[in-house]
């Protein structure tokens, strides 16, 4: 196990392609966090991130022969992760329309930062998730991977400029998201501060 | 606006969240089945080779019998001439008493000619006969006594060769019956005797 631990991240790679299970066990501690929290991102419900997680690292270990060793590995690992999570969004597309809403919607960045501030990491991927698939897709790949929208329109075989207006969507959608938070913390705040009072 | 983007995709880029404990074994097991190849043997396509091993040897049983089939027909065709042929000889050997069959071979080609080669050998008193009979799928020809030398019974030979070729001819349609199949038009053989 010591071995192992001190392994070379080559030698570990040569073992994970041998079908070496310890090595492979050894790789998947490394990585699983970080793979886990993309699957998160771009997934539903926790349910749907780990079967988007298995389905990379699948992948991870099938592709690693293919891994030149040009830029990190971890970075090879997210950008697989990555890739799979959205070939799982667009199976989800086939024979679904997701019906959106056509409105314009416009959001004020100044009260966007004003909410986004005041929550915690956790509250903000509850509500990323909450996002519709396509908006959180775009959103995850904009914001958090740093793909242009010409790039990501290429990635999911859509529009450019289907790709900006699910962006502000979602944009919007995560407004709404965080304004309903805030007014459930209001809610609790002023429950337990009658019940403080109460209890005085 | 942009800049809450970028602290929000930075946040995010580092978020490592806690794996659920049954991931390892879940992944784990997925990898190891995803791994495991048709061509490694392994008890888990074991009744995938069984039935395979089944499926191959009922096909080649069954190619075996109909390649049986087919050459079966196609030997008895070539019988049907051979043994017309040797059928005539031994009424030779039979009534000259000396004159015995050594070989004899038929070789027979597309075009249905067929030409059935005996050689005979005189064992004491006759010099070796050899005779020679072509004959030709549409007009069967009269075979052609290359040699023939003997010193008593010459007479007897010739005859009994006269009677050799006339039984070859009978037996000459059988032969274009089985190596003929008309694929598309039907000639009916009325015509061809008409």
């Amino acid at each position: 196990m010591v071995s192992l631990l001190c392994m070379s991240e080559n030698q570990l790679i040569q073992d994970c392609i041998k079908g070496n299970s310890r090595a492979q066990r050894m790789f998947y501690k490394r990585f699983a966090s970080t793979v886990y929290g993309i699957c998160l991102r771009y997934a539903k419900n926790p349910m749907e991130a780990e079967d988007t997680m298995q389905e990379a690292f699948i992948k991870v270990f099938k592709y690693l022969k293919d891994y030149q060793g040009a830029g990190s590995l971890e970075g090879w690992v997210r950008r697989v992760a990555v890739n799979t999570a959205i070939t799982q969004y667009r199976k989800g597309l086939k024979g679904k329309y997701d019906a959106q809403v056509e409105e314009q919607w416009h959001l004020s960045d100044q009260s966007f930062d004003q909410m986004a501030a005041e929550y915690t990491m956790e509250e903000m991927l509850n509500c990323i998730q909450a996002l519709p698939d396509g908006y959180r897709t775009v959103f995850n790949l904009y914001v958090v991977e740093g793909y242009k929208h010409k790039e990501i329109a290429d990635m999911l075989g859509i529009d450019a400029n289907t790709s900006k207006s699910q962006l502000s969507r979602a944009k919007v959608h995560l407004q709404n998201a965080l304004l309903n938070l805030s007014r459930q913390r209001i809610k609790k705040e002023e429950y337990y501060g009658k019940f403080i009072e109460s209890a005085r | 606006m942009e800049n809450l983007l970028n602290q929000l995709g930075e946040n995010f880029r580092g978020f490592q969240p806690e794996v659920p404990m049954h991931m390892e074994a879940r992944v784990m097991n997925a990898v190891k089945k995803d791994q495991k190849s048709f061509w490694k043997f392994s008890l888990t396509y074991l009744n995938v080779y069984v039935a395979a091993a089944i499926a191959g040897g009922c096909l080649s049983a069954m190619l075996f019998s109909m390649s049986n089939d087919v050459t079966s027909s196609a030997e008895n065709a070539n019988v049907a001439v051979v043994v017309s042929a040797p059928a005539a000889n031994p009424s030779i050997s039979q009534n000259s008493d000396y004159i015995s069959i050594e070989k004899s071979e038929l070789i027979s080609d597309k075009s249905g000619r067929s030409q059935t080669r005996q050689q005979a050998s005189n064992s004491q008193n006759v010099k070796p006969v050899v005779e020679e009979v072509i004959t030709c799928g549409g007009t069967p020809e009269i075979p052609e006594l290359s040699e023939v030398h003997s010193n008593a019974t010459d007479e007897t030979v010739k005859t009994q060769i006269s009677q050799t070729t006339e039984i070859s001819k009978a037996s000459l349609p059988d032969l274009n019956k089985v190596e003929k199949k008309p694929k598309g038009k039907k000639f009916t053989i009325s015509t061809f005797h008409n």
